[in-house]
């Protein structure tokens, strides 16, 4: 009997603590729901900087990764210097090249709609006469980033593929020295890519100089 | 004649039952959508916060998948329920996301759909480390040294993938 009533209390003093943790939650949720206004605006160029910034970061996370490739053909064995470097340069260009592709990826996909968000750097433009030439120049400018990006996306895919099953080779023993013509293939490959990215990076540039140019005007 | 009312008695309640039972079971075959809101703004953001939740779930499923495959003994029948484990969150966070991906093209702002664009890349390319582990299991040369830096790969690719949704939340139209 004493231990019911004990029951019965505890059950109580939870059902205390719960309402009073819901009404606390209720309290902080709608002040968090009575907030309104609009997500704040993006600094104008900001996609294109961070394009160039993701762009910037992938190029130097593949170099590192040829780089280290070609330090395998001195010595691929488990826990040698040159395995470990490649092991980490591989893991950062997994993690690194998500965003550049991704970005580039997007571009591809959303074709001229993507553009619609550089346009919007434009709009403290659009009553001058130019406006219509910067919009036209700075298409023209999107385009050719477009178009570079299709070649990182091209050359990026293969190149991770390949480089994930010679990383994977790599874990067995038996065969786990790499040959030297295996890594000068990947390592072409990789600058294939690198080419690409520079081609993406020379494009972006170009873009912000003509969009710095036109808030000058 | 009883016999008969009887009869069509137990024929209405079968098709009374087949009629009403299966809708409360077969809404939802994979995950809830979130809650509808009163507004776009409140579906975003209900929308949001079960994308979170989900991969919350899912980062829960690829620690245990991480911690489990560094175990010496770990063998085939733990890959594949692992996998089935860590791939099915996966598909049920792209539902989420999806959701979000879709109200979030409603606002009808081009930095939205440009970052909804980014994050789908984003997983597409993540889901490769799944088409990676099918390759090798299928030509009979996964190990399991390849199983767990595939696994740790992956859980740190969706860590990097949740900073851009947070770092994106703006950029979707989410006001918190």
């Amino acid at each position: 009997m004493a231990v019911s009533r004990l029951s019965v209390k505890g059950l109580l003093t939870s059902m205390r603590c719960f309402i009073g943790y819901l009404f606390v939650l209720t309290v902080i949720g709608s002040g968090c729901a009575g907030r309104s206004g609009t997500a704040s605006m993006p600094k104008p160029g900001r996609g294109i900087a961070e394009y160039r910034e993701v762009t910037r970061q992938a190029h130097r996370a593949v170099a590192d990764a040829v780089d280290s490739l070609e330090g395998l053909k001195t010595s691929a064995a488990q826990g040698s210097p040159q395995f470990v470097r490649f092991d980490r340069s591989f893991n950062e260009l997994e993690l690194t090249s998500i965003k550049a592709r991704a970005r580039a990826e997007a571009i591809i996909a959303r074709g001229q709609n993507y553009f619609d968000e550089w346009k919007e750097q434009l709009a403290g433009a659009t009553n001058r006469p130019a406006a219509q030439t910067n919009y036209n120049r700075l298409y023209d400018q999107f385009l050719n980033v477009r178009q570079r990006s299709g070649e990182v996306r091209d050359e990026f895919r293969p190149f991770m593929a390949r480089l994930r099953q010679f990383r994977a080779r790599l874990d067995r023993p038996p065969s786990g020295e790499s040959t030297a013509s295996e890594i000068d293939a990947l390592a072409t490959n990789g600058k294939r890519v690198l080419k690409a990215l520079d081609s993406v990076s020379a494009a972006l540039n170009e873009a912000e100089a003509q969009l710095h140019a036109m808030r000058n005007q | 004649m009883q016999c008969v009312i009887n009869r069509t008695r137990s024929v209405a309640l079968v098709v009374w039952g087949l009629l009403f039972i299966p809708h409360a079971w077969t809404q939802y075959p994979g995950v809830a959508p979130p809650l509808a809101g009163s507004t776009l703004g409140a579906n975003v953001r209900n929308a949001a916060v079960a994308t979170q939740n989900q991969l919350a779930a899912l980062r829960n499923v690829t620690d245990n998948w991480c911690r489990r495959a560094a175990a010496a003994n770990y063998g085939d029948a733990d890959l594949r329920l692992d996998y089935d484990n860590v791939l099915s969150q996966f598909q049920n966070l792209r539902t989420q996301f999806n959701y979000l991906g879709q109200l979030a093209l409603q606002l009808g702002r081009p930095r939205a759909d440009n970052a909804v664009a980014e994050l789908d890349a984003g997983l597409n390319i993540i889901a490769e480390l799944f088409a990676f582990l099918q390759e090798q299991y299928a030509a009979g040369t996964l190990d399991r040294a390849t199983v767990l830096r595939t696994a740790r790969l992956f859980q740190k690719a969706m860590r990097e993938w949740e900073k851009e949704l947070r770092k994106n939340t703006s950029r979707l139209g989410i006001v918190w």
